[in-house]
């Protein structure tokens, strides 16, 4: 249940503004729900694709994402984390389960992913260079991909990153660490071609 | 000169290789400290400097296009679409019984038989669950499940 005030304050102290939607969704109001979809859909989408590599894959994991925030709402029980924690927490489950079931990550969905481009030659070259970068993540350890997605493209903050994994801080630091080491390593030559086109 | 509170050099080449090189990524209370570093160190500088190279890789993957009102469309479909999300949803807006059980059928895809009396036992079966609250939306035994792998709630925080 999510009726007990004092849970309505995050581990940080300040307020979740998503429990009196939870609340409401939980008395079966179909608008608190709506507004908490469009709160939150765009990130929880996002967040799925850079998974997955996937945008039909992480249109699905959202869906089911959001119909067990309905279904499930009253059993939702608050302890220290915000309500978006939870739900970021379930989309990395729901991701994860999906990745086990493929191994093969379809790279060509992450290569066409929109980019702020400039013109021609460079566009040539930073699309070769994301798409060795998308490549090389792919390649990472699962959870070492989760952590670099969400504290880098994601920007969450360390604890909140944490808390969705469900790992300490140091744990997070160290999948983090390990993870762009790697990084690094495999993409050494594309390092060289931008630090080219940065001169 | 430096004082207990400074961050040394191996802090701050932990902190790069796990945050990357820009400063709204590393946690708040480490900021000054790295700063005050990188002002008399230079060391500090290159570090900076090599580990941004990968950042801005990691930049030109670009950002995933937002989710759109299609998708949002069909959530709310699906999440209303179950017969006893309608039900519940009939019942907080006030609705008898009888309008609940409607709301319930309407949702459930199948045809209406020909007889009102076959319909409502039908749908007190369908939504029995659904009528021990206002908005009852109790997981079925196969949610259960699922709520329990993915450990839904946050008490052991």
């Amino acid at each position: 249940m999510v009726s007990d005030d004092r849970k309505s304050r995050s581990g940080n102290g300040t307020a979740d503004p998503d429990l009196p939607l939870v609340r409401r969704i939980a008395e079966g109001d179909a608008a608190a729900f709506s507004t908490l979809v469009d709160r939150h859909l765009d990130r929880v989408v996002r967040l799925a694709e850079r998974l997955m590599a996937s945008r039909a894959d992480a249109e699905d994991v959202a869906q089911e994402v959001f119909v067990r925030v309905w279904r499930h709402a009253r059993n939702w029980k608050s302890g220290n984390a915000r309500y978006s924690t939870w739900l970021h927490r379930v989309a990395v489950n729901l991701c994860q389960d999906r990745l086990r079931k493929r191994r093969e990550v379809d790279l060509d969905a992450v290569a066409e992913m929109p980019t702020e481009e400039p013109g021609a030659e460079q566009l040539m070259n930073r699309k070769t260079v994301a798409r060795r970068v998308a490549e090389a993540l792919s390649e990472l350890p699962e959870r070492q991909r989760i952590a670099i997605t969400l504290c880098h493209f994601e920007g969450m903050g360390n604890k909140e990153a944490a808390e969705v994994m469900d790992v300490s801080v140091e744990a997070l630091e160290s999948l983090l660490a390990r993870g762009r080491r790697t990084l690094k390593a495999m993409l050494a030559d594309e390092k060289s071609h931008l630090m080219g086109e940065d001169r | 000169m430096s004082s207990n509170d400074d961050m040394t050099i191996d802090r701050f080449a932990d902190m790069l290789a796990a945050y990357g090189g820009s400063a709204a990524r590393w946690p708040a209370e480490e900021r000054t400290r790295a700063e005050r570093l990188l002002h008399r160190s230079s060391d500090a500088r290159a570090l900076l400097e090599e580990e941004s190279r990968l950042d801005r890789m990691l930049d030109l993957m670009g950002r995933p296009a937002p989710a759109g009102e299609t998708l949002h469309a069909q959530i709310l479909d699906i999440a209303f679409g179950h017969p006893a999300a309608a039900y519940a949803r009939a019942a907080s807006s006030g609705e008898g019984l009888w309008g609940r059980l409607k709301a319930a059928w309407d949702n459930s895809g199948m045809l209406r038989p020909a007889g009102a009396a076959l319909a409502a036992s039908l749908m007190l079966g369908v939504v029995f669950g659904g009528m021990v609250g206002p908005a009852s939306a109790d997981p079925d035994p196969v949610d259960i499940m699922e709520l329990a792998l993915l450990d839904l709630t946050f008490t052991g925080y």
